[in-house]
């Protein structure tokens, strides 16, 4: 009896031990990802863009996930050169920066999948304002794969709002991504 | 041939002939969704497609439709060229003006029976749309050498002053999603076709040429849902009013995503005096659609209806019609198109029709295309059917 109690409390401990260890693995190497935004115009009019460039930096205390806006696109090159010259103003802001607190993310160990809130900075032309992402990550064999989704408005941003001939995209964006990142 | 035979051949031909050489109101392009407008709005008018283009939609016909004879897409403005008249007519943004005209080749060549052919006006018509805050007011006027009688405002068997729509509306929200009109409209069904001779829009009388109807309807456009519901109180243009129909038509379309729609029409009407057949009809229709784009290269339409009359002393009649369509585009500003389409009205004994259309349409310049159809079709009646070969080829100009 004394012997299974020091077994159990030894699994227990090796349990702690994992989940710290994955809490605390270093995640690196960003792949397969896919950003996209949708905004909406009038009468139902919707506008998404999509880019598939995004890197992660652990730093340690905060994970940053660093899109650069170059290569975004919305499929008509008239309407990307506008996005990204005009209102973006890319070459001046050539990317957005999403920062999160190591501490607020929680990461699965195991076949457990992850969904929560966490706070997060958002930092887009120029501007660093927080938002909430809502996250989703779980274990891939020895990678993770993360998706989240936040809502901004872009006059936060000081983004200009766009309109075109009589066409005005309304503020409020839903942002979107996904990835896969190594733990290690 | 016998001569109830030969009557129903001719009758066959002659339909087709009618509905070849009439004119059409071709102001709309379904397949825009490949661009990832899966509505209408933002260049038309007309919550539903077709009407006077907005401002954006001109910029869209040279940006997204017209040829490109340099390296690579547009990332220019759109040009003075896309405004009204080439722009050589400015208007406020209130006012949204245009015209169209089509100038066509036809030849019909029936099996058996030596061919014929003919230069014909296709269309020619001007119109204007005003929004004053949320009030809007719309209407089309131009001249029919020969058909669209059922527009007609003046009464001759030919050369006749017409107006496809006209009407009053008022946006509902400051977002411009609801639309409520009132006056003669386009009836809300299927997918709105240039092609308005295809037999899905001729056996459910809900073609963009002159089939429109007075009503009140109300429009929605929202992301993913769009649709209109309209109540029919007859066209004014035929009389007397034993011919006016009367009812519903209304179509729902959902775009799960922005390259893809899937939609659903109903329809019911009852003339006292149907105009084509004479007698009391009910008429039903029901169908369903699809626009997809699975790249952008590649658009395919399709729709299937069934239609269903219940007519005074000839009883009761079941019927459909339905087409699928490709749209490739290789290059921007042309299109080849390939279209299938399959009808059967419920006549007694009445064999199916099929039919075959080999398309190309160029956007070569400004606000001009060319439009070739070639065009096979075996048209079913009780006696059998009859094949018949037609070539139409159209320039198409609008202001």
């Amino acid at each position: 009896m004394q012997s299974r109690k020091h077994l159990w409390m030894a699994a227990a401990t090796c349990g702690m031990v994992s989940v710290s260890a994955m809490a605390r693995a270093t995640l690196s190497a960003a792949s397969d990802s896919h950003v996209g935004f949708v905004a909406s115009g009038p009468a139902g009019m919707s506008i998404e863009g999509t880019t598939s460039d995004l890197s992660l930096a652990d730093q340690g205390d905060n994970v940053v996930i660093t899109v650069p806006l170059a290569n975004l696109t919305t499929g008509i090159s008239l309407r990307d050169r506008h996005m990204k010259d005009k209102y973006l103003e890319v070459q001046k802001y050539p990317a957005a920066t999403l920062t999160v607190a190591r501490a607020a993310l929680k990461l699965p160990s195991g076949g457990d999948k992850i969904e929560a809130d966490v706070p997060s900075t958002l930092s887009l032309h120029g501007q660093s304002r927080p938002v909430v992402v809502r996250y989703e990550v779980k274990k891939d064999g020895a990678s993770l794969s993360a998706r989240g989704k936040f809502h901004v408005n872009m006059q936060d941003f000081g983004i200009t709002v766009p309109t075109y001939l009589g066409i005005t995209v309304k503020p409020d964006v839903d942002v979107n991504a996904n990835f896969r990142v190594a733990g290690n | 041939m016998s001569p109830p035979r030969v009557l129903l051949w001719a009758l066959s031909v002659l339909g087709l002939l009618a509905s070849l050489l009439s004119s059409r109101d071709a102001r709309a392009y379904t397949w825009m969704i490949r661009h990832g407008y899966s509505g209408c709005v933002p260049c038309h008018t007309d919550p539903s497609g077709g009407g006077p283009l907005t401002p954006y939609g001109r910029a869209q016909g040279e940006i997204l439709m017209q040829s490109r004879y340099d390296q690579g897409p547009q990332e220019e403005e759109a040009s003075p060229l896309a405004g009204l008249a080439w722009g050589q007519i400015q208007t406020s943004d209130a006012l949204r003006l245009g015209g169209d005209f089509r100038e066509a080749f036809f030849s019909l060549k029936p099996d058996g029976v030596p061919g014929t052919s003919q230069w014909i006006t296709m269309q020619a018509d001007l119109f204007g749309d005003v929004k004053v805050g949320r009030f809007r007011a719309e209407g089309t006027i131009g001249y029919a050498a020969n058909g669209d009688l059922t527009a007609a405002l003046t009464n001759s068997p030919s050369g006749n002053v017409i107006s496809r729509d006209h009407w009053l509306g008022y946006e509902l929200d400051e977002d411009g999603s609801w639309l409520l009109r009132a006056g003669r409209i386009a009836v809300p069904f299927g997918i709105r076709n240039i092609e308005h001779n295809l037999w899905a829009r001729s056996l459910t009388r809900t073609d963009i040429d002159a089939t429109q109807q007075y009503g009140v309807a109300l429009s929605v456009n929202k992301e993913h849902v769009r649709g209109e519901l309209m109540g029919i109180v007859g066209n004014f243009e035929v009389h007397p009013d034993d011919f006016r129909e009367r009812g519903y038509s209304g179509f729902v379309e959902y775009a799960p995503e922005k390259t893809l729609a899937v939609g659903a029409s109903s329809l019911f009407t009852r003339a006292t005096r149907d105009l084509y057949v004479g007698f009391t009809d009910y008429r039903y229709a029901n169908g369903a659609f699809l626009r997809y784009a699975p790249i952008e290269q590649v658009v395919i339409l399709a729709e299937m209806d069934s239609v269903y009359q219940s007519i005074t002393w000839h009883g009761h009649r079941g019927g459909y019609a339905g087409f699928v369509q490709a749209d490739v585009e290789p290059a921007q500003g042309v299109h080849v198109m390939l279209t299938g389409e399959t009808q059967n009205t419920g006549a007694k004994d009445e064999q199916s029709s099929y039919g075959a259309w080999l398309s190309v349409v160029w956007f070569f310049w400004s606000h001009t295309d060319l439009r070739v159809d070639n065009v096979y079709q075996s048209i079913g009646n009780p006696a059998g059917s009859t094949s018949v070969l037609s070539l139409l080829a159209q320039l198409h100009v609008y202001l």
